[in-house]
């Protein structure tokens, strides 16, 4: 049985939806290449649609699970046409994926899906692991969005220790490589990373790009499953090993972010929340999304999974759209006495890192 | 002020003749303080993820006194990790043990495994201080073929301990469907397990896992709280019920019985049992041998365990290893090389069989974390 969790608050949509944003992908409106795509400027003062959707496949068929999980993405977008749509999915093996990505793409087009392998999802309908799938769809035409995809890192199998200056010199190349195929606007806002490349090694790509965007510049995200023979990003529907992507957000948003670390039950759950708070206290706006890039270590110290999530919810409530995934290392402002004076974001591990965007 | 070096004392042959406080053995009483005479006694755990993953470290410190006992405490790690806070304060009531945690804020993993630390308490007029080498005791994903062959493995994060003067290697994965182990087991010559009425003493590998948060019970009527297994050599090669390919060196199939389950009396445990009706048909077992060692690769679904040691990333649980080489060095025990205080064997943890040659002491409780981590890149 697929088990689809939408949002009991999400519109349904007509059916006509997928057909609208496939005609619009397909007359021309993304402009692309095999390593970047962009779609157009985005409309002062336009709606922007964000929503989430998971399903969890409880009967091994990933390819129904994708497909079922992109339906409801699609009813849950209310007719508005996806300009993007990223991907957290937690399934065995590279066939289960692929299975996956070909559900999903069934439905959506191909070319706006991008995203990664990680532990798990949760959205405000629940938690989830293995077998489970989780969608975040942008639209609307106030936002635009911009994509990129770096590959052949060279770090995936380089040990932090014995290589760090090597892995130091190929991410901090990478970051910026990736971050400067990434169309620019005036309205950049936010942008999601997402590379193969588990804390500490994180913080390197991070800073790379921050040798493009400026060290204020605001970047979340979160590193793909490190798991033997599962660790993958997606760019344009497509599997990617070694590799990163990134996704800016621009359009007439507001942005706040907030990261907290503890590797403690107790403090897993209230640290949960603490961010979820600051960032809602520092929004300053009404609040359309919210993104939780969270450790899968600090997963593994929940003796009760959800009780995070409710500590969130405790913070956001539970109608706001939230897409939440478990990583192997998180990007945006770090909680450690480590962080760098004057920069937003960093990468690092046990962390959960809080983003609302509000317009 | 005195200070008392801690460190080999207490692992090495100056427990004998202590014992469990905290858990009698069958027909035994143990005294209620450990032979030494420092207020504390202390001893780190092992990681459960890699160092470079900034895990927290925890320090194990027990009261000693019948007052209670106020200190502070602190813990040196290898040159260039940075640990936090630099010191805590704590507090036990008499004869109370408590889990202190610091937080590793820059760390880094060596190949070899083994990290030297130092930890210390001050209180009650005297400064404690134990060094101990720690491991990082944590599986990586992977799902390794169950053949003998040891060359899948060199993604896991070995474990190495010595006793006698001979290895002992332990690597672990994981998967979602099976927990994985390889026992590298330096010895003389490996000799197989015959079953029969009388069996000879046979070389095997037994091993204990169990849920998180569990402990080993007092008395002979409390309930286990560990899936105990047994690993042997049996047959010759080519025999195998399992293994799936050769892979030109001598390997053997193996068998696995399963001694022990959570809800057993402890005292039916821990009395000598046949061990042919406790065949264990699940697991998979394969046995290869080189001029030195003999490894021991085995495979455990999960559905084993009936859901209680779940299959997460990050999730911990605890896992204890003995080696039996009769012929060689005896009993080696995981617990004792971890560093586990004299007073903590336990005859109680382990369970008996027919062919075990066992030592003069028991061997130490099997409540040694473990845990489930990614990967070590």
């Amino acid at each position: 049985m697929i088990r689809e969790h939408i949002h009991p608050l999400m519109p349904w949509t007509l059916a006509l939806t997928a057909a609208v944003a496939g005609l619009a992908l397909a007359s021309g409106r993304l402009v692309a290449a095999d390593d970047a795509w962009s779609t157009p400027p985005a409309t002062p003062k336009g709606n922007v649609v964000i929503k989430t959707v998971m399903a969890v496949d409880e009967e091994e068929q990933p390819q129904a699970a994708g497909k079922a999980a992109a339906e409801a993405l699609r009813k849950a977008m209310g007719g508005v046409p996806l300009k993007a749509v990223i991907v957290s999915e937690c399934f065995e093996d590279k066939q289960a994926k692929l299975k996956l990505l070909e559900g999903i793409a069934s439905v959506l087009p191909t070319e706006i899906l991008l995203g990664g392998a990680t532990y798990g999802s949760f959205t405000q309908a629940g938690c989830s692991d293995l077998d489970s799938v989780s969608l975040l769809g942008i639209g609307g035409e106030g936002v635009s969005v911009a994509a990129a995809l770096v590959t052949d890192l060279g770090t995936s199998k380089l040990v932090f220790e014995e290589h760090q200056p090597e892995i130091e010199r190929r991410l901090h190349a990478a970051g910026a490589k990736l971050a400067g195929k990434l169309r620019t606007t005036k309205l950049d806002r936010l942008l999601i990373l997402i590379p193969d490349a588990h804390s500490p090694k994180n913080q390197f790509i991070v800073e790379g790009v921050q040798q493009v965007v400026g060290g204020q510049f605001p970047i979340t995200g979160g590193c793909v499953n490190k798991n033997a023979g599962q660790t993958f990003v997606y760019f344009r529907g497509r599997p990617y090993e070694d590799s990163a992507v990134a996704l800016m957000l621009s359009g007439d948003l507001k942005v706040s972010l907030a990261g907290r670390q503890a590797k403690e039950n107790d403090q897993v759950i209230s640290t949960a929340r603490e961010a979820a708070a600051e960032a809602a206290t520092k929004l300053k706006t009404r609040p359309i999304a919210a993104l939780a890039f969270d450790c899968a270590g600090r997963k593994g110290r929940l003796k009760n999974v959800a009780d995070e999530l409710a500590a969130v919810q405790q913070a956001i409530g539970q109608e706001l759209p939230l897409f939440g995934c478990y990583c192997a290392g998180e990007i945006g402002p770090l909680d450690t006495t480590e962080k760098k004076p004057g920069v937003l974001s960093g990468g690092g591990g046990w962390h959960v890192m809080f983003t609302l965007i509000g317009q | 002020m005195r200070i008392v070096a801690a460190g080999a004392l207490l692992i090495g042959a100056g427990w004998v003749g202590a014992a469990a406080p905290d858990q009698p053995s069958v027909g035994t009483r143990y005294p209620a303080t450990s032979p030494h005479s420092e207020p504390v006694a202390l001893r780190v755990e092992s990681f459960t993820v890699p160092p470079s993953s900034q895990p927290l470290v925890f320090v194990v410190a027990k009261n000693l006194q019948n007052v209670p006992y106020q200190g502070t405490l602190t813990i040196k790690a290898p040159e260039g990790w940075r640990l936090a806070p630099l010191e805590r304060q704590f507090a036990l009531k008499p004869g109370e043990t408590r889990r202190v945690p610091f937080t590793i804020e820059r760390g880094s993993s060596v190949q070899c495994n083994s990290y030297p630390v130092e930890v210390s308490a001050t209180g009650a007029g005297a400064t404690v201080v134990r060094r101990q080498d720690v491991v990082c005791a944590s599986a990586p994903y992977f799902n390794p073929t169950i053949d003998g062959d040891p060359s899948e493995w060199k993604d896991a994060i070995p474990v190495t301990f010595t006793s006698g003067g001979r290895k002992t290697i332990i690597s672990t994965y994981w998967n979602r469907r099976q927990f994985s182990i390889l026992v590298a087991v330096e010895e003389q010559e490996l000799i197989r397990y015959r079953a029969g009425p009388t069996p000879e003493p046979f070389d095997a590998v037994q091993i204990a896992l169990s849920p998180p948060d569990t402990q080993t019970g007092n008395s002979p009527d409390d309930q286990a709280t560990r899936f105990e297994f047994l690993f042997v050599a049996a047959g010759t090669a080519g025999t195998a019920r399992a293994p799936t390919r050769s892979v030109g060196r001598p390997w053997s199939a193996g068998r696995c019985f399963q001694l022990a389950s959570p809800g057993m009396k402890l005292a039916e445990a821990a009395k000598e049992r046949r061990l042919e009706p406790l065949q264990c048909e699940k697991a998979t077992v394969a046995v290869s041998r080189t001029a030195t060692v003999t490894y021991y690769e085995c495979g455990i679904p999960f559905s084993l365990m009936g859901g209680q040691i779940r299959p997460s990333e990050g999730r911990e649980f605890c896992l204890s290893v003995l080696v039996h080489d009769p012929d060689g060095t005896g009993i080696r025990d995981w617990g004792q090389a971890a560093g586990l205080w004299p007073w903590q064997r336990n005859p109680l943890a382990w369970s008996r069989f027919p062919g075990a040659k066992w030592g003069e002491n028991p061997p130490f409780d099997n409540k040694l974390p473990w845990g489930l981590c990614s990967s070590i890149y």
